[in-house]
């Protein structure tokens, strides 16, 4: 044993007190009273009682829920714009099929490509008739001209139309 | 008793099994209450300090940390707080005490003995507590853990947040002061007998 070290009394000859043993035996049976018991049962009962609906609302949770109602809010008009980006709408096709010359087409694809001898014409419309068309245009003033080159079938026929460099 | 069941038994606790919370309690009551009464010498406090323990568990204010020790030591380490705060605020159960005004503080008796034995045993641990009570708290402490709970060198250092050298030192001068502070009820027993 170390030096520092004290003995507990029974390597020394101490032995335990009798009185311990007497002390033992009157409390092994030893309880608190019952009313310890059923206080402590009510407590619990008291702790784990199930909260009204309108406690349960507590900052925490509405701040948890306001989040998950926000993140909702963002991706549905996240896949709103992916659906309307995906099938644009009738007004919008032909300008995208132009695109690359500039030309909005007045008519399906397959009179387009069946048309026989087109032939570019210049002309001044109004605004609101190009916008009717399709074409992209401000119609602000709507009664206002604006110079423009039509593809012509040589039945006369309007296949195709842009807005004019002047 | 073993520390997995304590453990399962919290889990149980904490998603409002209230069989649990009964079970847990009955297996480490009399322990404690039998700590808490002859470190305290009053059956009132020692219930006081037993529905304190588990009032705490309940609420978890104590913040009981599996990892960190034994949930039985635990508990006997908050008893302990708890008796020497209410020593604290009465000085009168720190002072040994001649009146017969708490004859009745080991009235739980082994029912299996004999009246005699049973008499001998209630006056011999009454002297034992009033023995006690006239030792500073931190021996009181160490000597009821080892010798009535029966407690490890270890286990009293977790308990009572000490140094096992601590633990080994306070054990020894405890029971020489116990000893000494029983001397006059052994001359007593011997002038009756």
């Amino acid at each position: 044993m170390n030096m520092f070290e004290f003995d507990d009394g029974r390597e020394m000859g101490q032995g335990r007190a009798p009185e311990w043993d007497a002390a033992r035996r009157t409390l092994a049976h030893a309880t608190p009273p019952d009313a310890v018991e059923q206080a402590l049962l009510r407590a619990f009962a008291k702790h784990h009682a199930p909260r009204p609906w309108y406690r349960r609302w507590s900052a925490d949770a509405l701040a948890s829920w306001v989040g998950i109602g926000a993140l909702g809010c963002a991706l549905a008009i996240v896949g709103m714009s992916l659906l309307s980006g995906g099938a644009p709408s009738a007004r919008i096709v032909p300008v995208m099929a132009a695109a690359d010359d500039g030309f909005v087409a007045l008519v399906p694809p397959e009179r387009m490509a069946a048309a026989v001898d087109p032939q570019l014409k210049q002309a001044d419309l109004p605004r609101a008739a190009l916008v009717q068309m399709g074409i992209p245009i401000v119609a602000n003033v709507p009664d206002e001209l604006v110079h423009t080159e039509m593809m012509v079938a040589a039945t006369g026929e309007p296949l195709a139309i842009r807005l004019a460099v002047n | 008793m073993n520390e997995s069941d304590d453990i399962q038994l919290l889990r149980a606790i904490r998603q409002g099994d209230a069989a649990a919370f009964q079970s847990l309690y009955r297996r480490h009551r009399s322990g404690l209450y039998s700590f808490a009464l002859l470190h305290s010498g009053a059956p009132d406090v020692a219930a006081d300090v037993v529905q304190e323990v588990f009032m705490g568990l309940l609420g978890d204010s104590y913040g009981f940390d599996p990892l960190k020790g034994m949930l039985a030591n635990f508990l006997y380490g908050v008893a302990r707080n708890l008796v020497l705060g209410h020593a604290r605020r009465n000085s009168r159960w720190v002072q040994p005490t001649g009146a017969d005004d708490e004859d009745d503080a080991f009235d739980q008796v082994d029912t299996a003995a004999g009246p005699l034995a049973r008499l001998l045993d209630d006056e011999a641990a009454e002297h034992l507590r009033r023995a006690l009570a006239a030792l500073a708290p931190h021996y009181r402490d160490v000597l009821i853990l080892f010798e009535l709970q029966e407690k490890s060198y270890q286990e009293i250092a977790e308990i009572c947040q000490l140094e096992i050298g601590t633990v080994r030192s306070r054990l020894a001068r405890g029971r020489a002061a116990l000893a000494k502070a029983l001397a006059p009820y052994r001359d007593l027993a011997k002038d009756i007998a």
